[in-house]
């Protein structure tokens, strides 16, 4: 019960800044204590940054940081880098952004794809190697990177590797015109961001982290979920299925899920409505089945269809 | 359409149209390969692509099978009948649905211009949902069909049917919930239905068929009968087609080929009449044909057939042999033989040959419809009765003459002064002949008579005093009718005049407008001229002109096509009909069928995989996961919200009540919400021993049952 309630605070906190995404809010929620990354896909001004923002505010005591990705951008930029201290005549490491709790990877497909191989390390495990030495990432380590639509000029297409590293990729999408006006009137005197106080303190953060962990999931629905990633591994139009990762990341993110709906084990239901999420975005489609309109999302929910479920 | 037939069902279907149509050698084989598909545990990845190559080759199937019966010889009106192999011409197509991995095939794979309206719209980016259904149902009514095709008057038929169609709607219903009164009045409405539909097929057939009857017989001819165009209007239309051929080995060439020999004259038609009271040997049979003597003995393996007594002396080549296709709308199927007939040989050995008292040679079981024969000639023919010894014209048949043509007959007679007694026949010939040729016309035009159809009965009297134009039919009818008056027994017969040499090969061939009538006259015999016995003649007085008048359709590219596709086809056939060439052409097609089916085999092969079923979905209920009191419900509430997709978890489904418009919404949220919370809980916690929420869960079931009993049911 303790859990469910930080959890609820959480969600609580945010979805009073982000109107109209209770669904896709949840979800992130649950990615982030999961110890997953987001990637969100989006048109522009659709509260992507804010939504990363307010989760780092409401955080007590949680470090933000936020990258804008440009072209020009380095890997120096993100991981920090080494400066002669000409008084001692030593170098000194100077951390980049990435060494934070939660970071906003703006933009992330507008730099090139060897910067945004630098985020690969520390995606998968929470260090960076910098000139050699290795740093760990402690605290909650949370990627938010969003990114416009691929066809978007200037644009890079993150490459398979760095896809596969984020957990879940999902997007907010227009909301409805009442929610709309509903925004436009709680900024007429400022952002409501800047109101918002901390709902939850970071140890608890971590305690709802290690808490997932104790939800059980039973042996028939880890059968199914593994039964849902490799079937993607059969299906011509897929020339890269989704890998164990995946399966991982679903178990883990349903697991958390749960948490936030206040059971203490998985349901098949979770497990469906997280499927497209953490899996679609690791599928690469042959080019003709994308010709033909085929997506990683209609094939991953056809194959929620064909799966028999367990009932 | 896309549910999936249960196992044995399209097997069992299969046997039972072996076990009707008699082929059941090829029928078992084919079940076994269809129902191995439970067993064997290999499948196929089959795309688009590869159903559409399975449909060609059904049509492949069909167009072999259409072949091969038309290399035997088929007619093109007898197609339907191949439609008893269907179940094979669609065996590829069902196999490939069944050994396919996907489940339902797109409609769009058997139409051509289906294909290509959804490329087009693949091109143009407009969203397609291509109609999916299974063949197993669709299979299975075709082999029923296909079966009633060849059995429909056997009591099994009936039986069988009964069985499938029921098995068939059982378990077609059988996901919907089973209401077995409902499945009782389904079936029997289809059993009535398919009764019904039979018996009124039937009935409209034989109206057809049976009003036919009438309609056809004035064109058809045949060896006892034949309705001439005496007495008719309008233009005779002719047959440029060939229809028999002749190759001369030996000796003169016959200027007439005579098919059948008639007796009788009465209106227009001219018959074959029997008389069993005659004293002709009681070997004939009531409808007066006899079967022929046979010896496979003068050369070797040869076979021949005569009909004297005792064995003719033959040469060891036959001077003449035929070659044509025995016509199945002239009923009896006569032979067209040479004057001077006296053996014919080389038939298949199964053939019947018979020949009537008048000498008309015909083949009672034509095997093949193209058929090559050699015939025999001696001094005179051995196979025509001498005519009655009976002066009495009216019990003597070769004498008679219908008595509304007698008078004009007689007069004729008179006026050629045929009643003398010193003149002999011969000169009797030449007289009329002369009279022929010097005062009437040939014509295929038929205006002699501008008479009513009760006119016919003397329309040769027309002919002869009156319009003195016609075709051969009248000439012969009325010379044969002049001659009987002058007392010279003669007969009427009809065949072909010989007289289009075919240019390549050395042969004649006669087309259908060489047909011909003429007469056959009775010569006594004569001691003064040496001639001991007597014997018949042909005796041709159609004006010689006629066969010029008809020289010049024979020309022309379309029809020497025709004829070289029509020869080609009948040599072809001919060809296959010898024994050791039907060996030879069964090693051909069976080896280039071989090579085709390995071929295809070996690609098969090469592309199959294992059934993966349980590797694509390593997920599958386990055997001891509970039960939960909801799951007993769920047939239940399917018939308020439909049933339940495989893919939709249970709770997901049931959610579906509260979308339904109830006042009593928040009543079922109560007992909903925990229902479901329990049954998650017990199905999936697997820490959760459970047998108190179990109770707790039977308990809210019960109370939702009660709930929702007075929903509307699902539509």
């Amino acid at each position: 019960m303790k859990h469910l309630d930080i959890a609820q605070r959480l969600e609580q906190s945010v979805i009073s800044i982000i109107k109209g995404h209770e669904k896709n809010i949840r979800n992130i929620l649950a990615c982030m204590i999961s110890g997953g990354h987001v990637l969100l896909e989006d048109n522009p001004g659709t509260g992507k940054t804010t939504l990363a923002k307010t989760i780092a505010k409401t955080i007590d005591g949680a470090h933000f940081s936020r990258i804008q990705f440009t072209p020009d951008l380095l890997p120096s930029d993100i991981l920090g880098v080494s400066i002669l201290n000409q008084k001692t005549s030593e170098f000194n490491f100077h951390p980049g952004p990435i060494f934070t709790d939660i970071l906003l990877a703006d933009e992330i497909n507008r730099a090139s794809p060897r910067t945004q191989s630098a985020l690969l390390e520390s995606m998968a495990e929470r260090q960076a190697t910098i000139e050699g030495k290795c740093h760990h990432i402690d605290g909650i380590f949370f990627v938010i990177a969003t990114q416009n639509s691929v066809e978007f000029r200037g644009t890079y297409p993150l490459p398979e590797a760095q896809m596969d590293r984020f957990t879940m990729q999902c997007s907010l999408g227009y909301i409805s015109p009442e929610e709309e006006s509903a925004i436009l009137a709680t900024q007429n005197g400022g952002h409501p961001l800047d109101d918002l106080k901390p709902s939850v303190t970071f140890d608890e953060v971590l305690a709802l982290t290690a808490a997932v962990a104790d939800i059980r999931v039973s042996d028939e629905l880890r059968d199914y979920i593994v039964a849902l990633t490799s079937a993607t591994r059969n299906i011509e139009d897929v020339q890269l299925p989704a890998s164990p990762r995946a399966s991982l990341a679903l178990m883990k993110v349903s697991q958390a899920l749960s948490l936030f709906e206040g059971l203490d084990y998985v349901t098949p239901e979770t497990i469906q409505q997280l499927a497209p999420d953490i899996i679609a975005h690791r599928l690469v489609v042959s080019p003709e089945a994308k010709f033909n309109g085929l997506t990683g999302r209609a094939i991953v929910e056809n194959i929620l269809e064909q799966t028999p479920a367990p009932v | 359409m896309s549910n999936s037939p249960p196992k044995l069902l399209v097997g069992l279907a299969l046997l039972y149209w072996g076990y009707l149509t008699g082929h059941l050698s090829a029928a078992i084989p084919a079940a076994l390969l269809l129902e191995s598909k439970s067993i064997l545990n290999i499948r196929w990845d089959f795309k688009y692509e590869s159903y559409i190559k399975a449909w060609h080759l059904c049509v492949l199937c069909a167009v072999l099978i259409a072949m091969i019966s038309w290399i035997d010889g088929m007619r093109a009106g007898k197609i339907h009948t191949l439609f008893v192999w269907a179940p094979f011409v669609f065996l590829p197509m069902e196999l490939a649905q069944r050994f396919g991995k996907a489940k339902n095939i797109p409609l769009s794979t058997f139409s051509f211009f289906a294909r290509r309206q959804m490329l087009r719209d693949i091109e143009q980016g407009r969203k397609i949902t291509p109609r999916l259904f299974n063949t197993g149902y669709p299979y299975i009514s075709i082999v029923i069909l296909a079966t009633a095709k060849a059995s429909r008057h056997d009591l099994f038929h009936y039986i069988g049917l009964s069985i499938l169609i029921g098995i068939c709607l059982y378990a077609y219903t059988k996901n919907n919930g089973r209401r077995p009164l409902a499945w009782a009045c389904a079936f029997i409405l289809l059993l009535a239905l398919s009764w019904l539909g039979q018996w009124s097929m039937f009935k409209i057939r034989h109206h057809y068929r049976g009003g036919g009857q009438q309609v056809t017989l004035n064109q058809t001819m045949s060896a006892t009968e034949t309705r001439t165009n005496i007495g008719r209007l309008g233009r005779i239309k002719q047959n440029p087609n060939i229809v028999w051929r002749m190759k001369v080995h030996d000796g003169p060439t016959p200027k007439l080929l005579r098919s059948a020999t008639y007796n009788r004259y009465s209106r227009a038609m001219w018959a074959y009449s029997y008389r069993k009271s005659d004293d002709i040997g009681n070997d004939y049979d009531e409808m007066g044909y006899r079967g022929s003597t046979s010896a496979a003995t003068v050369e070797g393996e040869r076979d021949i057939r005569w009909f004297s007594e005792g064995n003719p002396k033959l040469s060891d080549t036959a001077p003449i042999s035929i070659i044509g296709e025995v016509n199945a709308k002239i009923r009896e199927h006569p032979l067209p033989i040479p004057d001077r007939f006296v053996a014919i040989g080389d038939l298949d050995v199964e053939a019947y040959i018979e020949c009537s008292t008048l000498g008309t040679i015909r083949m009672a079981n034509p095997n093949y419809n193209v058929v090559e024969y050699a015939t025999w000639l001696g001094n005179l023919s051995n196979t025509e009765e001498a005519p009655s010894e009976l002066l009495d014209a009216n019990l003597n048949l070769d004498l008679s003459i219908p008595v509304s043509e007698r008078d004009a007959v007689q007069r004729i007679c008179t006026q050629l002064d045929l009643y003398n007694p010193s003149l002999s026949t011969s000169d009797k010939i030449k007289r009329i002949k002369n009279l022929f040729i010097d005062d009437f016309t040939y014509s295929t035009h038929l205006t002699t008579p501008r008479f009513d159809r009760g006119k016919r009965q003397s329309s040769i009297s027309l002919f002869l005093e009156d319009s003195r134009t016609g075709h051969c039919e009248y000439f012969a009818t009325a010379t044969t009718l002049i001659l009987r008056a002058a007392g010279i027994p003669s007969r009427y017969c009809i065949g072909y005049a010989v007289n289009e040499r075919a240019k390549a090969k050395g042969e004649w061939v006669m087309r259908g407008l060489h047909a011909h009538a003429w007469s056959r006259v009775w010569i006594e015999p004569n001691a003064a001229n040496g001639i001991t016995s007597g014997k018949w003649i042909d005796v041709d007085l159609t004006p010689p002109s006629w066969q010029s008048m008809e020289a010049a359709i024979t020309d022309g590219w379309r029809r020497r096509l025709a004829d070289w596709w029509q020869l080609t086809r009948e040599d072809f056939l001919i060809w296959r009909t010898r024994e050791a060439n039907k060996t030879r052409v069964f090693y051909v097609v069976a080896a280039i069928l071989s090579l085709v089916a390995i071929w295809v085999g070996g690609r098969l092969w090469s592309s199959r995989q294992r059934n993966t079923d349980s590797i694509h979905n390593p997920y599958q209920r386990p055997k001891n996961a509970p039960y939960t009191p909801l799951h007993k419900l769920e047939p239940f509430i399917a018939k308020k919200i439909g049933r339940r997709q495989t893919g939709t978890p249970l709770c997901e489904w049931l959610h579906g009540l509260l979308l339904l418009e109830s006042t009593s919404r928040h009543a079922l949220e109560k007992i909903l919400l925990p229902a479901i919370r329990l049954h998650s809980a017990i199905r999936f916690d697997p820490v959760e021993s459970g047998s108190e929420k179990h109770q707790e869960l039977m308990d809210l079931s019960r109370r939702l049952k009660q709930q929702i009993k007075h929903y509307p049911p699902y539509k």
